[in-house]
């Protein structure tokens, strides 16, 4: 009683992509099993029946001498740990790559890829970028209908630089001042430290942006005891997480649809929290 | 008396098709049930099912379960096309989640069986292009392998391993977090 080959990856296919463990382990039950879920095919199917990939961890940014370094937290304990402290800053995560720069005042800026492992170097930005204030992002080169971006790993590039970044080239016309421009066009606020606000961005077809509040929170009812509001200095927002709120000591993420709040972290106080977002698909060679 | 349109919908509806399982059972089934596999639903296209659809891969037992699903389904995608406006909304969306509970708890009975016969749902559903059996069926066996070990995943399916102890111990070694 063993399934075909071809009905084996029918059912691997349907492993959870919140749970990469399970695909590693399944990997390893027997040879045609690693061969399998190890290629190509198995990764771009696997993309295509699940399509929204996980939040696998957040790079969390935090102040380190006169600089600035991101450490990897992962969602849940059943995640890959990836490069605690690889004594970077992370600027950007988008399909499947980090953007990290090394030395604040002599940026070189690197693109990793912590699933595959790979690292590109990028040559050395000219001097017109010597400044404090700037912002970068990393994305997938081919266009919009050449890639559905669910496996995009092997394909190019592109590294976009922006002397002013993103949050001040949107806060003019959002109603509060953001703490951070985020995911698919969702920016959360915070107000007098003790309310968080969702807004979503709206382009009407002339291209003027409206802001339109989804909802606001009230910190003071779901944060735990014990946590001071004052310190909830720094918010992001993650598709299909919810909010991630660093303070002093704790990486908190709120859940929206139960306002349950779960500590991600303890330790550290960090000022920028990068989520990223992949498939975990294990390729592995025996 | 009705028009030649009205008329052929009718034939449409009440018409029936015969399948032919391996063992040689017939079974009679509409052909809106018969076409939630693609399979048939091509050979009906082209106007081969006449004298019965033979289906050599599968026997009376499976089919009589693959039908069963079918029958059940079918008069689902039937509920969706023909919403009526005779209900409010809200009332109509009451029925329509009464009617999606009922399909799920159906499934979940439909996939109380032993796994011999859940392997040989898999194979049906796959030779007959059944996408919603496919992936019922393909989902329970993926449950039951997600969270356990290599060793439980093995005993469980008859699987021989392969790989030999250095292996293992290699890629276990590369894979150290997943087995925490």
């Amino acid at each position: 009683m063993v399934l075909l080959e071809e009905l084996v990856e029918e059912v691997l296919l349907r492993l959870p992509p919140a749970e990469p463990a399970s695909l590693v382990r399944a990997a390893l039950v027997c040879k045609p099993w690693c061969r399998l879920i190890s290629c190509r095919r198995f990764r771009r199917r696997f993309g295509e029946l699940h399509r929204s990939p996980p939040v696998l961890g957040y790079f969390c940014n935090k102040f380190w001498f006169t600089d600035s370094v991101t450490c990897f937290v992962p969602a849940s304990p059943a995640f890959p740990p990836r490069g605690d402290q690889v004594l970077c800053h992370a600027l950007d995560a988008r399909h499947g790559r980090v953007l990290l720069r090394g030395k604040p005042l002599s940026p070189r800026l690197t693109v990793w890829d912590p699933v595959a492992g790979d690292r590109w170097e990028l040559p050395p930005l000219s001097d017109a970028w010597n400044k404090r204030r700037w912002n970068a992002a990393v994305l997938c080169a081919a266009s919009a209908t050449a890639c559905d971006h669910l496996d995009c790993r092997e394909k190019p590039f592109l590294v976009v630089y922006d002397l002013v970044t993103r949050e001040t080239s949107i806060i003019g016309s959002l109603p509060v001042k953001p703490m951070k421009l985020v995911d698919g066009g969702i920016a959360v606020a915070i107000e007098d430290y003790c309310r968080l606000s969702l807004w979503s961005m709206e382009m009407s077809p002339n291209g003027d942006i409206k802001w339109a509040q989804l909802r606001v929170i009230d910190l003071k009812k779901v944060l735990p005891a014990g946590v001071l509001l004052e310190d909830a200095c720094y918010v992001a927002y993650a598709r299909g997480v919810g909010i991630l709120a660093a303070t002093v000591g704790r990486l908190l993420n709120i859940d929206l649809e139960s306002d349950k709040v779960k500590t991600l972290y303890k330790g550290g106080f960090f000022h920028a929290i990068i989520p990223y977002t992949s498939f975990y698909i294990p390729v592995l060679q025996y | 008396m009705a028009s030649a349109g009205s008329g052929d919908e009718k034939a449409a509806a009440a018409a029936m098709i015969t399948l032919i399982s391996s063992d040689n059972e017939k079974f009679e089934v509409t052909e809106a049930t018969a076409t939630l596999s693609q399979t048939i639903r091509h050979m009906i296209e082209d106007g081969c099912t006449d004298g019965g659809v033979p289906l050599p891969n599968v026997t009376s037992k499976i089919l009589a379960r693959v039908i069963e699903y079918c029958k059940k389904h079918a008069t689902a995608a039937a509920g969706e096309e023909g919403s009526s406006s005779s209900f409010s909304d809200a009332a109509f969306l009451e029925v329509d989640r009464a009617f999606l509970e009922e399909l799920e708890e159906f499934d979940d009975a439909f996939l109380e069986v032993d796994r011999a016969t859940l392997f040989d749902l898999i194979l049906a559903a796959n030779y007959l292009d059944i996408k919603g059996l496919l992936n019922l069926t393909c989902q329970k066996v993926a449950d039951s392998v997600k969270g356990k070990t290599p060793e439980q995943i093995r005993e469980m399916y008859n699987i021989v391993n392969d790989l030999t102890p250095e292996e293992e111990a290699e890629i276990r070694r590369e894979t150290q977090w997943a087995f925490e």
